[in-house]
């Protein structure tokens, strides 16, 4: 074997038992897409791009905030506001420049998803809500790709390996029915703990390359959990479920048509007032605010003259509602309000109210950005 | 005679601990259906129930020796 540069930067995994030239080489003419370049996928498309994946693929359509630094370890603060796509591939083409880095800088979508997709051999689920991980989930199914997943909630993490082995399961095969976003808090709404996404995006970087290179027991049909308080991990075995099948679109156009608002109950999106239509309409005397906050909880803004209701005690209270008026309820993140939208339309037939996207944490960003 | 059962998630929240203690049932859906009745709270919760470290997807036996986990999804990233 001759020494090269390239042999140099890989030596201490091109000496490993196993690995040798022959995985170099796969990795080298693999195509690995990474969806989501947050907390997962920062972690990921560093231990890809260092190891010598050819080519690798981010999508991503948002900016850096302040608040992903704390766990989005490509970033920095100057970065701030930059599309994470184009400061992920500066850094990672840096970290090892034989890697080509492509970007979309988008929103997965059913429409552009079997696009983007196909033209990837593995594809990493780094993404941050149910309706992208449905979405993701049925079109690497429909194209036969295996899916690398992974997912957080404050202190634990999963991670699983779908369409991938003999009778390969998927996402649908564990969870054929997605909670609503109410139901499984995100990381704006729960917390999470930095290292966790660490842990799990590494994890999902390293079933993705021994998928590539064929060493080791990739995690196919089988879901792994941690827990970084008790430091435990549990795996169990999954199996192909019957309701997975009917719920799955079988051809591309069934994808295409598939309505992922209503299956991820997000049927509220037309429910939904942005941070900058609520600021506007804070001037208006037609407009009731309701903060369906518990009493005590912060912050509290005096100058929105809001009623507070909580969520609890909504239907108690129904007779505060004023029926000539547009009513906007708002909470910390926009999550809560979905329960009470459930409650004032379906249940007290209400039908002049809405919500504040994002809660009043999105509104106190849009006002601190506007200065 | 008493099931355990490990809780992830969300449900260590719901329950206010990581395990919990059930009087003996003889399989998952009178599981579920014990759960729902004795904490009302998680009626709606999604979660799979593993058994000796296998997903269930139809009804399953359980027995005292049985491990038994809930497993909710994450969704966050």
């Amino acid at each position: 074997m001759q020494t090269t540069p390239s042999y140099e930067r890989y030596q201490r995994q091109l000496i490993l038992p196993n690995f040798g030239e022959a995985a170099q080489q796969k990795l080298a003419a693999a195509r690995v897409l990474v969806i989501g370049a947050g907390g997962l996928g920062c972690p990921a498309l560093q231990y890809l791009s260092a190891i010598g994946v050819g080519h690798i693929g981010i999508v991503d359509e948002d900016v850096v905030s302040i608040s992903n630094l704390h766990r989005q370890i490509l970033y920095t603060t100057d970065d701030l506001g930059k599309l994470k796509t184009e400061v992920a591939q500066d850094r990672i083409q840096k970290m090892n420049t034989n890697c080509t880095v492509s970007t979309h800088s988008v929103a997965i979508t059913q429409f552009n998803a079997v696009d983007i997709i196909n033209n990837y051999d593995v594809v990493l689920d780094c993404t941050d809500n149910f309706k992208a991980r449905y979405i993701i989930n049925d079109a690497c199914t429909l194209l036969k790709k295996p899916v690398v997943f992974g997912a957080v909630f404050q202190y634990e993490g999963q991670v699983a390996v779908f369409n991938h082995g003999i009778d390969a399961v998927h996402y649908r095969d564990l969870f054929p029915v997605s909670p609503t976003a109410a139901e499984a808090p995100n990381c704006i709404e729960s917390g999470v703990f930095n290292i966790v996404t660490g842990i799990i995006g590494t994890l999902q970087a390293g079933e993705a390359i021994k998928i590539i290179t064929g060493i080791g027991e990739p995690l196919s049909n089988r879901l792994m959990s941690y827990n970084s308080l008790s430091l435990n991990f549990y795996t169990v075995k999954l199996s192909k479920n019957p309701d997975a099948k009917k719920n799955t679109p079988a051809t591309k156009e069934e994808f295409l048509q598939y309505d992922y608002n209503q299956f991820c109950g997000l049927h509220h999106l037309k429910d939904e007032i942005s941070a900058e239509e609520f600021d506007a309409l804070l001037k208006r005397n037609d407009v009731q605010l309701i903060d369906i906050r518990n009493k005590d909880e912060q912050p509290h803004v005096d100058e929105l003259n809001a009623i507070r209701i909580p969520l609890s005690e909504l239907k108690l209270h129904i007779n505060l509602f004023e029926k000539e008026k547009q009513i906007i309820l708002f909470c910390h993140s926009g999550i809560r309000t979905l329960d009470a939208l459930d409650i004032l339309q379906d249940e007290c037939q209400l039908n002049n109210v809405s919500h504040l996207k994002g809660g009043i944490i999105r509104w106190l960003d849009y006002k601190s950005n506007k200065k | 005679m008493y099931i355990q059962i490990l809780l992830f998630g969300s449900l260590v929240d719901v329950f206010g601990k990581k395990q919990l203690q059930l009087a003996q049932v003889n399989d998952t859906d009178t599981l579920r259906l014990a759960l729902s009745a004795r904490y009302p709270s998680i009626k709606d919760a999604k979660f799979v129930i593993s058994v000796d470290k296998k997903i269930t997807v139809e009804n399953t036996a359980i027995d005292t020796t049985s491990e038994i986990a809930l497993l909710p999804p994450f969704s966050g990233g």
